[in-house]
């Protein structure tokens, strides 16, 4: 008896529509293979599919069992495959009876036969509204990261026998109640306010700019004088995801497993912080299977690189590439996978290896050589890439305890930096660029006229500072942003005044 | 001694496949063999062929007697189950492997039991 139930893998972040076909044969010595190209995980499905049936009170056949996932020549991977086998073993048994109607299965399934969180589920429907499947049925604690999407049953399924009840029409599944994403967009949980960071107003002030903008940072500045503190703050004042944005960042989350049981839509703009032993593949993505590395966890959101300088060479210089295009493509023997990579990189490093270079009071200790290896490790390119760098100095004592100005929260800033982002947003309504970090020489000349004065000033800081093309056009666009937040149509000359404030600086 | 043990296990081939008749098989052979291995008995009930191993147990150490029937022997008496099958021209039927444990006292039969389909108890092998 040949049954045939559907089901999905993915590659990258790319999902394939895969058929399960089970065979029960009268004939032979009993016994149970997986074919097509099943992993280690998808093997170990024999055990647990057979005692999941066995447990659920059904006759597990003594009999000759082939399963077959087609197409045959794509890896699968993972657990997923345990509800559409355990299904085609009961539709062969006679246990249910299916309708014609096409189904995705999707799940990993307990030796007492309850299913379990799965990775995926989102992909999975996904792929079924792009195939016009109308129906999926997943397991319930993963059943809400397939919520979102409209136009796709999902029936959440706690165990086999609820799921062998449904289908003899016992006891009825309900359907997922479809989720508007727009509801479910949730401020971000910062660890820090903006308040609460002492002085550094200028380094405040450069974040706002990069929030408003999407520029890249880099911070430079002794040990303890609030780097950390003001990037942690930094989720706080970008506005909140948008639907569009929250379905991507969903995607990524869903295929690498950062969502946990029960989890649905990722409602906060995506804050990650790798430690600075961070492999280039955890970082950038990869491995011969490939994965989303941390710069597309962090897609639409801040990656933060705390001690760039003493992340390794290879890895920083890995970063260019997809700092330039806005994704990664790892290429393999087994193919080509894309991962998007569009976050804003907040970097914090120390002047010098003893970090009190430049320091008012204290002397810095170290030899001028051991200065410039320590300044070398972030390359030219890198820092090129980078729109905005800022000093964050040492923060005096009697400051921290006198600091009675009235400082603005995070809130405050966010609303300044949301307006800014709404001017850019129609501004880039028919381009493919969505922030002004992200424009390109054409959109800089169309949507960047410089006043007279402003053309001006920058001629001069071009010929006295010897600005780079790059550099040249970096500051163009950080103009622009500040302009945005000003609200100002055209880039006038104290904005571009205040753009040349953080362009590259040799520091000490 | 070693023939001495063959004889004891002749004594408990020929009480197992007593109690196999008893039960309706139909017994086709008794101790196929050729240079691959053997097999105790071949039989059939419900249109499904049967292997079956006899494991003989005198006195009370070394274990149950289906313990004793380890993944070498199963992957043996499925080849030479499929030898049988062929040559009896009976490829296209639907079998499985049993064990039949007998217990021995003073010379008489104390006790047998029967396990069906072992193999499908752990299939990895």
């Amino acid at each position: 008896m040949l049954t045939k139930v559907w089901s999905m893998a993915h590659q990258g972040l790319q999902a394939i529509e895969i058929e399960v076909e089970v065979n029960v044969a009268s004939r032979g010595f009993p016994s149970f293979n997986i074919v097509g190209l099943p992993t280690k995980a998808v093997e170990e499905a024999k055990e647990r599919v057979r005692t999941a049936l066995i447990n659920t009170g059904v006759d597990f056949p003594s009999k000759k069992i082939t399963v077959n996932l087609a197409p045959a020549d794509i890896p699968k991977e993972g657990s997923a495959y345990d509800l559409p086998m355990a299904v085609g073993i009961l539709l062969a048994n006679g246990e249910i009876v299916l309708d014609g109607t096409k189904r995705y299965f999707y799940g990993e399934v307990g030796l007492d036969g309850k299913l379990r969180h799965t990775k995926g589920v989102f992909l999975l429907a996904s792929l079924a509204k792009e195939k016009g499947v109308k129906e999926i049925l997943v397991p319930k604690l993963s059943a809400n990261e397939a919520s979102v999407v409209s136009g796709v049953r999902v029936l959440p399924v706690d165990s086999l026998v609820s799921l062998i009840r449904h289908f003899r029409e016992e006891k009825k599944i309900k359907a997922l109640k479809n989720l508007a994403g727009k509801e479910l967009i949730e401020e971000a949980e910062v660890d820090f306010d903006f308040s609460e960071v002492v002085g550094q107003e200028q380094a405040k002030r450069a974040l706002e700019i990069a929030a408003a903008g999407g520029h890249n940072v880099l911070m430079v500045g002794p040990p303890g004088s609030g780097k950390t503190m003001l990037a942690r703050a930094m989720p706080g004042i970008l506005p909140e995801l948008t639907e569009r944005e929250a379905l991507e960042v969903t995607r990524i989350y869903s295929v690498t497993g950062n969502i946990e049981p029960g989890g649905g839509l990722i409602r906060r703009r995506p804050f990650r912080a790798p430690h600075h032993t961070t492999s280039k593949m955890g970082l950038i993505g990869g491995g011969s299977k490939p994965m989303p590395g941390e710069i597309s966890l962090a897609h639409r959101g801040v990656l933060f690189l705390d001690e760039f300088a003493e992340y390794p060479r290879t890895v920083l210089e890995a970063l260019r590439q997809p700092l330039e295009d806005g994704m990664v493509s790892v290429v393999r023997v087994a193919g080509t996978v894309k991962f998007p990579a569009r976050f804003m990189l907040i970097a914090a490093a120390n002047p010098c290896p003893c970090g009190f270079l430049g320091h008012k009071k204290k002397e810095c200790k170290c030899l001028p050589g051991q200065i410039i290896n320590y300044q070398k490790r972030m390359s030219g390119p890198i820092l090129d890439r980078i729109d905005i760098h800022v000093q964050v100095p040492f923060v005096e004592v009697e400051k921290l305890r006198d600091d009675v100005v009235m400082k603005e929260n995070s809130l405050q800033v966010r609303q300044r930096v949301v307006k800014a982002r709404k001017i850019q947003e129609e501004r880039f309504k028919n381009e493919t660029v969505f922030w002004n970090g992200e424009m390109k020489n054409k959109q800089i000349k169309k949507f960047s006229e410089l006043s007279k004065d402003a053309e001006r000033l920058l001629q001069q800081a071009a010929d006295k500072f010897q600005l780079s093309a790059r550099s040249y056009f970096r500051i163009i666009k950080v103009s622009r942003t500040i302009a945005d937040l000003e609200g100002s149509r055209g880039v006038e000359y104290s904005h571009v005044a205040e753009a040349l404030q953080y362009r590259v600086r040799e520091v000490g | 001694m070693k023939r001495d043990n063959w004889q004891k296990g002749m004594v408990g081939e020929e009480a197992a496949a007593k109690f196999l008749k008893k039960k309706n098989f139909k017994i086709l052979k008794r101790n196929f063999r050729n240079r691959y291995g053997e097999v105790d008995i071949v039989a059939e009930k419900n249109n499904r062929v049967i292997f079956v191993e006899v494991k003989t147990k005198f006195g009370e150490g070394f274990g149950e007697p289906w313990e004793m029937v380890g993944r070498r022997k199963l992957g043996q008496i499925k080849r030479m189950g499929k030898i049988y099958l062929s040559q009896h021209n009976m490829m296209n039927s639907w079998c499985r492997i049993d064990v039949v444990g007998v217990w021995m006292k003073d010379g008489k039969v104390e006790k047998i039991e029967h396990w069906e389909d072992v193999r499908s108890v752990d299939l990895r092998i």
